[in-house]
């Protein structure tokens, strides 16, 4: 049984039709990538699956439990890092256990315990704006994290900080995914970033969008430091290129 | 340091002012290009204030009563006001038209109207000031809760977030920077209101006081009670502040995060 699935689902707005029976799915602990253009619905898909919309058909099934249209069971991070401005760090990723009902001091408590292995030690009491862009985001993902039934579900979490930053927090990314083995989804734009940080990786076509290709990186995460100079990487890097061209060309 | 200094060299300038605009009405006084009846001088008026203090602390105390309970009461109403509205729209569609309406209409001339039908008591004054204080609050908070991240609320959502939570932990935070600003505008009418309605008809209260000396030509009193609901009125914004800052601490830390940047 896998950790997490999509069975044929379909979402429409009004008579436009976004995305087309989508199935894809997670095993527990599996990073898979939804790589495509921009407007190729997987943000939709996201909304699909953490129950903020309810598909027009098909199920989202969690452990074999149909969750379609069920919000609070699988967590979500976007690009922007959405840390509440007006609460301090530790409030904030306490904030989805504090909502679950969990009391205050004992949400902040179990919070506290993540923020070494999410290199946020000494953030507790400071405000988002007092930290930089990349701390900001691991954040966000001890949030998300910390509100997940083991599964969560990234939306470009990465793209909006620079080169360098970014390349930091790939690897700081890696290393943090093979210590709290989390099931995530991650969506990106950006080719290199999919194959080096999935295992696997679905490739959507947009208008409506649906699944085009499905490639499997068969090095291991934790062999992935530097892997983005290697031959290997470029091999990956080509396929999908030729895949996204043959794409571009059907809908030209 | 040098930030205090920045403050202290800041506020040199109106003070400076206010201290050349001093001289020269005493001037004024002084040399009779004004007559000494109309225009008493600065000098006099604080003369009339220390002369007076007593009555005038006594009067004080009923306006600041009447202030302080209508701007709670228009708070309380006018942020009650802004919740409904924003859980539910008809509620908006039904209300937003006709608050603004009521805005179009002077508080000068519901005042009398006011004292007409309920009397020479505190009740006219703290409605007028309810009727004051209520728009400036009931606009900026509903426009806070409305213009809350929606992509925050949708998270939150996702966390399986009630509406009530969604309030609690996103949009009661949005609208607080609104929610001062208002009430900031809103005590400094307040206190105006109070004295316009006590004006017209009533048995204590710096507006009273000040029908009753000008009635008896003492201007230099007029002057004094004037000045004192200056004060009042700026004391009133700077708690306004100081409660802010303390509702308020992320804003600090701000500045906090700011210098330290500056610093480095």
């Amino acid at each position: 049984m896998h950790k997490l699935e999509t069975q044929n689902i379909t979402m429409k707005f009004g008579s436009e039709t976004i995305i087309r029976d989508i199935s894809i799915s997670v095993d527990q602990g599996e990073l898979v990538c939804l790589l495509g253009v921009s407007g190729s619905g997987k943000t939709t898909l996201f909304n699909c699956i953490s129950g903020i919309y309810t598909p027009v058909s098909g199920r989202v099934m969690l452990d074999g439990e149909d969750i379609t249209g069920t919000t609070g069971r699988i967590s979500y991070m976007l690009q922007k890092d959405l840390l509440l401005p007006y609460k301090t760090i530790e409030d904030n990723v306490a904030l989805p256990l504090i909502i679950r009902g969990m009391p205050r001091d004992e949400a902040r408590a179990r919070a506290s315990e993540y923020f070494e292995e999410f290199g946020l030690e000494g953030t507790q009491k400071m405000y988002p704006k007092q930290l930089s862009g990349g701390m900001r985001q691991r954040a966000a993902l001890l949030r998300t994290y910390l509100f997940s039934d083991n599964v969560a579900l990234l939306d470009e979490p990465f793209s909006a900080l620079d080169t360098i930053t970014k390349g930091r927090i790939h690897r700081w990314y890696l290393d943090v995914m093979e210590k709290i083995n989390l099931t995530t989804v991650f969506i990106t734009h950006d080719i290199n970033e999919a194959i080096l940080l999935s295992d696997r990786i679905y490739i959507m076509t947009g208008r409506p969008g649906e699944i085009k290709s499905e490639v499997r990186i068969k090095t291991p995460r934790s062999d992935r430091h530097g892997y983005d100079l290697t031959d290997e990487f470029m091999d990956y890097k080509r396929q999908i290129m030729g895949i996204l061209g043959e794409e571009k060309r059907e809908t030209e | 340091m040098k930030r205090r200094l920045a403050s202290i060299t800041n506020n040199i300038y109106p003070i400076a002012t206010l201290l050349a605009i001093l001289v020269l009405w005493e001037c004024l006084s002084l040399f009779e290009v004004v007559p000494n009846y109309m225009l008493p001088s600065p000098a006099q008026t604080v003369e009339a204030f220390i002369n007076d203090f007593g009555l005038l602390m006594s009067h004080l105390k009923v306006t600041l009563l009447e202030t302080v309970l209508g701007t709670l009461m228009g708070v309380a109403i006018g942020y009650a006001a802004a919740v409904l509205m924003d859980r539910w729209d008809p509620a908006y569609k039904a209300m937003y038209p006709l608050i603004v309406l009521t805005q179009t209409i002077p508080a000068v001339a519901i005042a009398p109207l006011l004292v007409l039908w309920f009397g020479y008591k505190m009740m006219p004054k703290i409605i007028l000031i309810i009727l004051i204080t209520f728009f400036p609050i009931v606009i900026g908070v509903l426009d806070g809760f409305r213009s809350a991240d929606k992509d925050a609320i949708n998270l939150m959502r996702s966390m399986g977030a009630s509406r009530w939570q969604i309030f609690r932990h996103i949009k009661f935070f949005n609208a607080l920077p609104n929610f001062f600003s208002g009430l900031r505008i809103t005590v400094a009418y307040a206190v105006v209101g109070a004295v316009l309605a006590e004006w017209l008809g009533g048995f204590a209260g710096l507006g009273v006081y000040m029908t009753r000396v000008k009635k008896s030509f003492a201007y230099d009193k007029m002057f004094a009670v004037i000045f004192l609901i200056s004060i009042i009125s700026l004391i009133l914004i700077w708690l306004v502040s100081v409660l802010q800052k303390k509702c308020m601490p992320w804003e600090r830390a701000d500045e906090v995060s700011d210098r330290k940047k500056g610093g480095q």
